[in-house]
């Protein structure tokens, strides 16, 4: 990997772990739109997700605050790296097709 | 933006897995053609940077929340809606597996919504006005249209699911969305402009100019 490429993905790293950091005290709790939609629209706005996530709204119980920094870092550094083998997969079927 | 398990039926669910995994197919075909050893890592740190940015929910009026989305900015970024319909594929697996984000029966949906809807939207209305109202008010545009155009198509998902009313639905979410996307707009602008000031490399317009503008870029330095 060249430097160049090295620095963007710490870089990235630092951005996103800036975000994880602040998010838990600057994120408002109001609801987006569709979640505001569907309370003024639904009778029964609250359906449980088919799969058990380990850590559901970003949240690990006991620490609070803390533990959505934790959760959000756990998120952020696993998009990451899947995405990062993925890409690195795709290119190297690219790189076959060349030869 | 995320519809939830339980909001649409799962027949419907399935069609929309199909048509996730037509667009798939077309986007890995992209792929193949278009990663190399300098977009592999931008590909990985914005699919992180999306998954971070979509936390951080801005209070807005009228007592509602937005946060980034990030469709128009990857589709531009890339120049290949292709681009967002994978990072929208992985961050989205990756909220519904881990985080109870959004649902794993509702991933083709929303993944048509924010990433194939939202790519398309963001990335032609700024090629088509990027000349006649200049780059950035293009990429602004691109942005809000990019979450507007989502949750139309959300809506009629739902519509059509029989969990909103078709009207009412389109009015609430065509209303909170359009104020959203001028967040969403902004903040396209920002990371767009502050990528081309760090690394312009990265941008693929940028990329494209450099092969097929070179002689006229240079062209027209002289002439200043």
């Amino acid at each position: 990997m060249r430097p160049k490429d090295r620095n963007l993905i710490i870089a990235g790293i630092i951005i996103c772990l800036v975000i994880a950091v602040l998010s838990p005290f600057i994120a408002s709790n109001n609801p987006d739109g569709l979640e505001k939609s569907a309370e003024q629209l639904m009778n029964n706005p609250d359906t449980q997700p088919v799969i058990q996530a380990p850590l559901p709204d970003y949240t690990i119980e006991p620490l609070g605050k803390l533990g959505k920094i934790v959760a959000l870092v756990l998120g952020i550094l696993v998009t990451l790296v899947v995405s990062y083998i993925i890409a690195v997969i795709l290119r190297r079927r690219n790189r076959q097709n060349h030869q | 933006m995320h519809i939830p398990d339980g909001f649409i039926p799962l027949w419907q669910c399935a069609i929309y897995y199909v048509i996730l995994i037509i667009a798939l197919y077309f986007s890995l075909q992209w792929a193949r053609k278009n990663l190399d050893e300098r977009t592999v890592p931008l590909l990985a740190v914005l699919a992180a940077g999306i998954f971070a940015i979509m936390s951080v929910n801005v209070a807005l009026p009228p007592g509602i929340s937005g946060h980034m989305m990030g469709g128009a900015l990857v589709a531009i970024v890339f120049c290949a809606p292709e681009a967002a319909i994978i990072i929208f594929t992985l961050v989205l697996l990756v909220q519904g597996l881990f985080f109870a984000d959004g649902g794993i029966t509702v991933l083709g949906a929303n993944v048509i919504n924010m990433g194939i809807i939202g790519g398309f939207a963001g990335l032609y209305s700024f090629k088509a006005l990027r000349k006649p109202i200049g780059k950035i008010p293009a990429i602004f545009i691109a942005g809000w249209l990019s979450i507007f155009l989502a949750a139309i198509a959300a809506t009629l998902e739902l519509a059509w699911a029989g969990t909103f009313p078709l009207n009412l639905g389109l009015i609430t979410m065509g209303l909170y969305n359009a104020i959203i996307g001028i967040l969403e707009g902004f903040l396209t602008v920002i990371v767009i402009l502050g990528l081309e000031k760090v690394r312009p490399d990265l941008l693929a317009w940028n990329r494209e100019k450099k092969i097929v503008d070179l002689k006229s870029e240079s062209n027209e330095a002289k002439s200043k």
